[in-house]
C-alpha cells in the first residue's frame, strides 16, 4: 500500500480499494514532504508540526481543492463537518472541495486530539484563523497578479474576483501545489459573523452516506498486506502474574505467543484462529490477594467510613458545620456512583508496524499525540520514529481501551516485526479498559428560616486513577506496569468539597453540583463566605473479596493504575 | 478442521471461499470477501453489529457458522441498495434523518429494519419498536433511528399504493 490517511471529505470521500480482502487507500497530501506521510517505519517523521505556520493547516491544490489539517478526531460528533464548514465559510469555497484530515502526528498539528468537548473550542477556532488567514494571502497574491490593489477585490467560491467581476483568479491558479510560507497572525481577520452564509446553517454531515452505505472505514477494517491477527489473553483477576504459558504450542494458525512479563497474546495468521488460540492456550495465571472489596456496599462503605489521609483546602471563609448548626433545616442526601465504564459498541482495535527501529501504528483513540510518547517509551524507540495514525474508533465516548489495545498492538508487532491487528473480545474490553472510579456523595444544605438555602456542603469520597497506565505522555514506566499487573493499585481518594457554591471551573464536582443553576446557594457567600476542602485517603487495595472479569454489573477486575 | 470449499451468494454475487466450516460468517465476509461493512460488536449476537440477511432473513453473523450459509444467499449492508446510484428506503432515511452518531451499530439497525419492513410492509410503530429490541446503539441515537424507520416504512407503503 501507499499511503493512508484517514480524511472526511464533501461529496467524494475517498473509497477504499478493495482487493484480495485487502484495504488500502491512497491519499497524498498536496504540498506535504515525503517524511511527512510515508507510512513504513524506520522513517524519521517531524518532531512536531509546527501550529504556527499555516502551512500546517492548510494546502490548496492546483484543482482548487483544499485539505485542511488538524489535531483533533472525530467521533460521530459529526466535527468533521463542522471544520469543513468554518473552512469553507473563511476561505470562501465550496464546503465540498473541503478535506479534513485529522489525528495523525505525523501531518497535522498536536492539539492532543479530542477530549472535554473540545474539538470545535480548539481545533475550530484554529481551522478559522487559518481559513481567514489563507484567503489573506489569496487576496494578495490576486492583487499582484491583476494589478488590482486588495481592496478592490473581493473572494467568493474559490475565486478571488474585482469588484466588478471583470477579472478574477482562481485559488489552485494563485497558490495551487505550492506552500503559503507565511505564519498564522495572532489575529487573523476572520469574517463578520454577520456576513456568514455557511457557518450557523445546517449542513447534511459527510459521515453519514458512507455508514450507511457500509463504505466508511474505522480502525477495525484496516488491513495491510502480510498482517496477522492478534488476541490477547488476560487473567481472571487484578494482580494475577503470569506463571507459564504454553508459547509453543501447536495450535490451527499460530504464529507465534507474544510473552512480555505478564503480558500476553496468541498472533495467527487468520482472525478467528487468534480467537481460538487465544481460548485454546494452556495458561497458568497465580492466585492474587482480591484486590477490591467483595461487592459495592462493602466498597462505599469504606469510602464513607476511611480516614482521609491528606486535607487540601481551598478558599476557607467561614465554617460551613456552624453555618449548618444553625440552620432553621438541613436537608441531606446520599449518592452512590458505581464504576463506570465509557464502553464502546465495539472493544477496542489497532494495527501495528513496528520494524527498523520505528513504528507505525493505527488507533482508535481520542489522544494520538501522547500515545505517541508513550509508544516510543513502550517499545524504546525515539519518538520522532513513530508515528500514531487515528481512525475512526468502534465509538469513542471518552477514555477507554483505544489506548490500551494501541500499546498492546505495538507491543505485539514489535515482537513480530510485521504487521498486525489487534482487537480486543468484548469481555477484554469491558473488563480491562480504563474506568471511572466510584464515588459516594454526600450533600448537606443548610436553609434559613425562609426555605432558602445558605449553606452547602458538598463532599465526595472517590479513588484517584481516573487516568490510566498508557496513553498519556509520561508512559514509560507507567506501560510497563501495565505489563506487571502485580503493581497494579487502586489509590482512593476522598474528596470534599465543602462549598457555598464554590466553583472551580472544569472540576468535576462542579459538573455534579446539583445547584448549579443561579439558586439560593448563588446568594449564600455574601451570608456566610465560602468554603473548599478537598481530602485525600491512601491507597487502599487488596481488600474483601475478588473482583469477577465476565460478570455483569459487579466490581471490574482491572482499574486504572494510580 | 476441513476446508472444503463454501459456495454461497454474497450480494448477488457467487463466491467460493475454503475455510473451516465453523468460522463464523463474520469473518468470512470482512476478511476474505472485503466487506467490512458488517462489524463486530460483541461476538455473542447480543449487539446486532454483524446483522445480514441470509435468504431475506436477519441474522447475526458473528455466532452464524458460514457453513451455515452454504449454498444460500447474503446480503450485506453493501449489497442493500437494489441499483448502484440507488438507496434501499431505509439507507436514504436514515440519510435524510442524520440518524448516526459514530455508525459503528448502523449495519445492525438497517439490516434488521429492511428485513422487518420486507416481512412486514405494513409494520406499526410499535411492531417497528418490538422488531428493532435487541440493538444496541451506545451513542444514544435511538430516537432518530426510529424516525429513520418510520420515514421508511412510510415511503415504502406509499410506494406500493402508487
Amino acid at each position: 500500500m501507499d499511503e493512508f490517511l484517514t480524511t472526511h471529505k464533501g461529496t467524494t470521500r475517498r473509497d477504499f480499494l478493495a482487493a484480495g480482502g485487502v484495504l488500502v487507500v491512497s491519499f497524498a497530501i498536496p504540498g506535504r514532504a515525503a517524511s511527512e506521510t510515508a507510512l513504513v517505519p524506520g522513517t524519521a517523521w517531524p518532531a512536531a508540526i509546527d501550529p504556527a505556520s499555516l502551512d500546517s493547516w492548510l494546502r490548496i491544490a492546483a484543482d482548487g481543492s483544499v485539505t485542511a489539517s488538524v489535531g483533533k478526531i472525530e467521533a460521530g460528533m459529526g466535527i468533521g463537518t463542522a471544520f469543513a464548514q468554518l473552512v469553507a465559510e473563511e476561505l470562501d469555497v465550496a464546503i465540498d472541495r473541503v478535506t479534513i484530515v485529522m489525528g495523525d502526528t505525523a501531518a497535522t498539528v498536536d492539539q492532543r486530539g479530542t477530549g472535554s468537548s473540545n474539538g470545535i473550542m480548539e481545533g475550530g477556532s484554529a481551522l478559522r484563523r487559518a481559513a481567514a488567514e489563507g484567503r489573506a494571502v489569496l487576496l494578495g497574491l490576486a492583487s499582484t497578479k491583476l494589478g488590482v490593489p486588495v481592496e478592490g477585490l473581493r473572494a467568493s467560491d474559490g475565486e478571488v474576483l474585482t469588484a466588478d467581476g471583470s477579472k478574477r483568479i482562481a485559488y489552485g491558479e494563485l497558490i495551487g501545489g505550492r506552500t503559503f510560507d507565511v505564519k498564522v497572525s495572532e489575529t487573523p481577520r476572520t469574517k463578520d459573523p454577520r456576513d456568514y452564509k455557511l457557518v450557523g446553517k445546517p449542513v447534511p454531515r459527510f459521515d453519514i452516506p458512507p455508514k450507511v452505505e457500509g463504505r466508511y472505514r474505522y480502525v477495525t477494517d484496516l488491513r495491510l498486506p502480510a498482517m496477522l491477527h492478534a488476541r490477547v489473553i488476560r487473567p481472571q483477576e487484578a494482580g494475577a502474574r503470569l506463571v507459564r504459558a504454553d508459547v509453543d504450542a501447536k495450535l490451527p494458525g499460530l504464529v507465534k505467543v507474544v510473552r512480555r512479563g505478564d503480558f500476553l497474546a496468541v498472533v495467527c495468521e487468520r482472525e478467528e484462529q487468534a480467537i481460538d488460540a487465544a481460548r485454546r492456550l494452556a495458561v497458568e495465571w497465580s492466585r492474587p490477594a482480591a484486590m477490591f472489596w467483595k461487592d459495592y456496599d462493602a466498597l462505599y462503605a469504606a469510602l464513607r467510613e476511611g480516614k482521609p489521609k491528606a486535607t487540601k483546602e481551598q478558599g476557607v471563609v467561614g465554617d460551613v458545620d456552624a453555618a449548618l448548626a444553625r440552620a432553621a433545616r438541613v436537608v441531606e442526601a446520599r449518592y452512590e456512583y458505581p464504576f463506570q465504564s465509557h464502553a464502546s459498541l465495539g472493544p477496542a482495535c489497532a494495527v501495528a508496524d513496528v520494524r527498523d527501529g520505528g513504528a507505525v501504528v493505527w488507533c482508535g483513540g481520542q489522544k494520538p499525540y501522547p500515545l505517541r510518547g508513550a509508544l516510543a517509551e513502550l517499545l524504546g524507540v525515539a519518538r520522532d520514529r513513530v508515528r500514531v495514525v487515528w481512525m475512526p474508533g468502534p465509538g469513542s465516548y471518552g477514555m477507554n481501551d483505544a489506548d490500551d489495545c494501541a500499546a498492546d498492538a505495538a507491543v505485539i508487532g514489535q515482537a513480530l516485526g510485521r504487521p498486525v491487528r489487534l482487537q480486543y473480545m468484548r469481555a477484554e474490553g469491558t473488563g480491562w479498559d480504563p474506568k471511572g472510579p466510584p464515588i459516594a456523595f454526600r450533600l448537606r444544605a443548610g436553609l434559613d428560616g425562609a426555605s432558602e438555602a445558605f449553606a452547602w456542603d458538598y463532599e465526595a469520597r472517590g479513588f484517584s486513577g481516573r487516568v490510566r497506565a498508557n496513553g498519556t505522555e509520561a508512559a514509560g514506566r507507567a506501560a510497563d506496569r501495565r505489563l506487571q499487573r502485580e503493581e497494579h493499585r487502586l489509590a482512593a481518594v476522598l474528596r470534599r468539597i465543602v462549598s457555598f457554591r464554590q466553583r472551580a471551573q472544569g472540576e468535576p464536582h462542579d459538573r455534579l453540583e446539583p445547584l448549579d443553576a443561579d439558586g439560593a446557594a448563588h446568594r449564600a457567600p455574601a451570608r456566610s463566605g465560602r468554603h473548599g476542602h478537598v481530602f485525600c485517603l491512601g491507597v487502599v487495595r487488596r481488600r474483601g473479596g475478588a473482583g469477577r472479569a465476565h460478570g455483569s454489573g459487579g466490581i471490574p477486575p482491572a482499574l486504572p493504575g494510580g | 478442521m476441513s476446508a472444503k470449499p463454501i459456495r454461497m451468494t454474497v450480494n448477488g454475487r457467487r463466491e467460493t471461499v475454503e475455510v473451516d466450516g465453523t468460522t463464523p460468517l463474520l469473518y468470512v465476509l470482512r476478511n476474505d470477501l472485503g466487506l467490512a461493512g458488517t462489524h463486530f460488536g460483541c461476538g455473542l449476537a447480543q449487539c446486532g453489529a454483524c446483522t445480514v440477511h441470509l435468504d431475506g432473513s436477519a441474522i447475526r453473523s458473528c455466532v452464524t457458522p458460514v457453513e451455515a450459509a452454504s449454498g444460500k444467499s447474503i446480503t450485506t449492508l453493501e449489497g442493500l441498495a437494489p441499483a448502484p446510484g440507488v438507496l434501499h428506503a431505509v439507507q436514504q432515511a436514515f440519510i435524510d434523518e442524520q440518524a448516526a452518531q459514530c455508525g459503528y451499530c448502523l449495519s445492525g439497525w438497517i439490516m434488521t429494519a429492511a428485513a422487518l419492513l420486507a416481512a412486514n410492509p405494513q409494520a406499526s410503530d410499535a411492531d417497528i419498536r418490538k422488531g428493532l429490541t435487541g440493538l444496541k446503539c451506545r451513542c444514544g441515537a435511538h430516537m432518530s433511528i426510529l424516525r429513520a424507520v418510520k420515514l421508511a416504512a412510510s415511503r415504502m407503503a406509499a410506494a406500493k399504493k402508487a
